[in-house]
């Protein structure tokens, strides 16, 4: 009898394994989109990624609410008055204040000097203007004028100065003319609070995303290797394809979360009206974007490799090291380079990722050279990947070592 | 004892099936450093057809099945489907069921034989429904929403299966697949694969369970450091042994010593292994013995094939 009766007579039939072979769509070369629609998923459902992108997108707000609380602290401060001259003087000066985006000045009157003194004195008025024999007197809780009172004491001088001109017959804008002082930013823009702010973040919001984005790009990969899940797909499809679709899932994820912070972070700061010139950032924002991208995809190609490179998990500490060195120096750089050290770090790559964008936003660099940069990043990409691709279908395969960077770069791998 | 041959790389050449269908491999070979893993490796297997992969460890199969595989790229020599050079389309056609098991621990079954469906080319509806269903024949359909990592290993061990099958294969390579298996998965396996073979699908896979493979297996290739030691059906390697008898007696079959031409392998008590030459006297001899022997108490006169644990052992001794 042979073999084949033998196993024949043994089998329950299937209906389904007796049909003919299914419709197959199209060649390997798109599979990289499979394996890329599935880490998205992968990545998009898991806990731990969703629960930080909302923690980080509440710590946004959450910040700008604060900031917005802070600034809003010079709420509208109590004058108490006494004699309808006090109350003229403070109406004036609360327009002046009012016209320069401060907050107005409320009046409250009292029937004497003393009345108003006492109404400061029990906390029903934060400051108590009167006019006597003396002159005019501006009492407040601890003796100190405050910002309020300041602008009070100004107001009062250049008004009684106005009326004593008009009395002698001099012409006040003759003898103001020339006395003005105006205050300007040593470095171009305005904004220069703003820009050095919007830089550091941009330093932040890249390292953070390298690090938490690398980390799964290698994790990922270590676990496709220690699973042997690698070499069953490797008989299906290309491994490179492999790589392509993990890297462009993690860069589109990126990218996305990216967008999604910037709104909110935007949209917070227009919504509390922190004062943010949103055209200025958008601007910079945009620069930054594309830098991000690019730096990115130089990084993750590095994680990948790292990931390919080791054997189990205890072994991929030892080859994060210098890709983790790497970024620091591209915080540190973004943090406290200046002058020269920073117009040169702001074309190499990664570190332009950083580096340029903040250099756009401070006004000292112009687009040209943002663009050079940008071609500088775009070429470094292409050879990276080239490389890695290289390491990564060597090392994938090969388990029971671990390789380290050294042997990377003397060729042994 | 005569070494049986390696016979010719194409077993059952006279069965009718045309030379160039299925899967060849020709002067194979793989390198890795100044260490060579497999050399001038040719074999073929046969559609509709069970081969086995034998060999010690170290001697290559799990290199030689990787580079069928396109998984690892051959140093020399090429590996043809249907007459031609192997393509990656042609492969993602293949079943492939690598020696080291695993999958994605923390994804769904059915999520992830799905995508292995998808990777092989199969169309996103098709490949869940294939997987539905072989998930439902393998008596896991209540669980297709469950992470691997929450069944048993033997549960595990199924679905990496499916994962082999799903796309319906024209040629499965498997590397020992039935190892961690009990009988009954073993059995259940084995049918399984059987509709497969009916469907014309060539199977070639790799195990020590030499029992297992003289079972199931109607053709066989040996490796032995990285070499070719044995290919042939299992048939054509048990009758190029030697012609041997087993005498059984109800005295003591010392006799057969005193047959002129035999050649007395063993005597034990009441038996003796005999082998005869195979020629022109072969009828005389065994006419001879049998004469003898049934003045001697004679009760047992019977062939003798060498299993295929003896074909093996003697062809990487």
């Amino acid at each position: 009898m042979s073999r084949q009766n033998t196993l024949e007579h043994a089998v329950a039939e299937h209906p389904a394994l007796e049909r003919s072979a299914p419709a197959r769509s199209g060649a390997a070369r798109g599979a990289w989109r499979t394996v890329a629609a599935r880490e998205i998923v992968v990545r998009a459902t898991d806990k731990t990624f969703l629960i930080s992108s909302v923690v980080t997108v509440l710590l946004l707000v959450g910040a700008a609410v604060f900031t917005s609380f802070m600034g809003g602290r010079d709420s509208t401060q109590t004058v108490a008055v006494a004699g309808a001259a006090a109350g003229e003087r403070v109406a004036a000066a609360s327009e002046l204040a009012a016209a320069d985006g401060g907050d107005g000045l409320e009046t409250v009157d009292a029937a004497d000097p003393a009345a108003a003194r006492a109404l400061v004195a029990d906390d029903e008025a934060d400051l108590a203007l009167y006019e006597d024999a003396q002159g005019w007197t501006l009492v407040t809780a601890d003796g100190t004028p405050g910002a309020a009172g300041e602008s009070l004491m100004q107001s009062i001088s250049a008004g009684v100065q106005a009326e004593n001109a008009a009395q002698l017959g001099v012409d006040l804008e003759a003898l103001d003319r020339g006395a003005e002082v105006t205050v300007e930013a040593a470095e171009g823009s305005s904004d220069g609070a703003q820009a050095r702010l919007l830089g550091i973040v941009f330093a932040f919001v890249f390292y953070m995303a390298a690090i938490t984005f690398g980390m799964a790009i290698a994790a990922s990969i270590l676990e496709e290797k220690q699973n042997r899940v690698v070499e069953i797909i490797a008989a299906s499809i290309p491994v490179g394809q492999l790589l392509t679709g993990k890297l462009m899932a993690n860069m589109a994820l990126a990218f996305s979360q990216l967008l999604v912070f910037g709104a909110v972070s935007l949209a917070a700061a227009t919504f509390l009206d922190l004062g943010v010139n949103v055209a200025w950032a958008l601007t910079g924002i945009g620069w930054f974007v594309g830098f991000f991208v690019l730096g990115f995809a130089i990084l993750a190609a590095l994680w990948a490799v790292v990931g390919a490179m080791a054997d189990r998990t205890e072994d991929m500490n030892a080859s994060t090291g210098p890709v983790v060195f790497l970024l620091v120096a591209v915080l540190a750089g973004g943090m406290a380079a200046s002058g020269t050290l920073q117009t040169v770090l702001s074309y190499l790559p990664v570190f332009s990722s950083v580096i340029m964008p903040m250099r756009l936003v401070e006004g000292s660099a112009s687009w040209w050279e943002a663009v050079i940069a940008a071609a500088i990043a775009l070429v470094t990409v292409v050879l990276v990947m080239v490389w890695c691709g290289r390491l990564y279908r060597r090392a994938v395969m090969r388990t029971g070592q671990s390789f380290t960077w050294a042997q990377v770069l003397r060729r042994k791998v | 004892m005569e070494h049986p041959t390696a016979t010719t790389d194409t077993p059952g050449a006279r069965d009718g099936t045309p030379p160039e269908a299925g899967l060849r491999v020709r002067g194979l070979g793989r390198d890795f450093g100044d260490r060579t893993v497999v050399d001038d490796l040719g074999f073929r297997l046969r559609p509709g057809v069970m081969t086995g992969f034998l060999g010690s460890n170290g001697a290559g199969k799990t290199t030689s099945m990787r580079m069928i595989m396109g998984v690892l790229e051959p140093s020399r020599g090429e590996v043809l489907w249907n007459g031609v050079p192997i393509t990656g389309a042609d492969r993602a056609r293949f079943g492939y069921m690598p020696e080291e098991r695993g999958l994605y621990p923390k994804q769904r079954i059915l999520d992830q034989l799905a995508y292995l469906g998808r990777l092989r080319g199969l169309e996103a509806p098709v490949a869940k429904e294939q997987a539905r269903e072989l998930l439902d024949r393998f008596g896991l359909g209540e669980r297709t929403g469950d992470k691997l990592e929450s069944l048993s290993l033997g549960n595990q061990q199924r679905v990496q299966i499916a994962a082999a099958l799903l796309h319906e294969p024209e040629c499965l390579i498997l590397d020992e697949p039935f190892s961690g298996l009990d009988p009954v998965a073993v059995d259940s396996m084995v049918a399984l694969l059987g509709t497969f073979l009916r469907r014309g699908v060539s199977i070639l896979f790799s195990s020590h369970q030499l029992d297992l493979v003289e079972r199931l297996c109607e053709d066989v290739v040996i490796l032995e450091e990285g070499r070719l030691a044995v290919a042939g059906t299992a048939q054509e390697l048990r009758d190029a042994g030697p012609l041997r008898y087993r005498i059984g007696s109800t005295r003591d079959a010392g006799w057969v010593r005193e047959v002129p031409g035999v050649e007395v392998v063993d005597v034990d008590g009441p038996t003796a292994l005999v082998d005869l030459p195979r020629g022109g006297e072969t009828e005389g001899l065994r006419r001879e013995l049998m004469t003898r022997g049934v003045d001697r108490g004679m009760t047992e006169f019977a062939r003798v094939q060498p299993s295929l644990a003896e074909i093996y052992r003697e062809a990487v001794r």
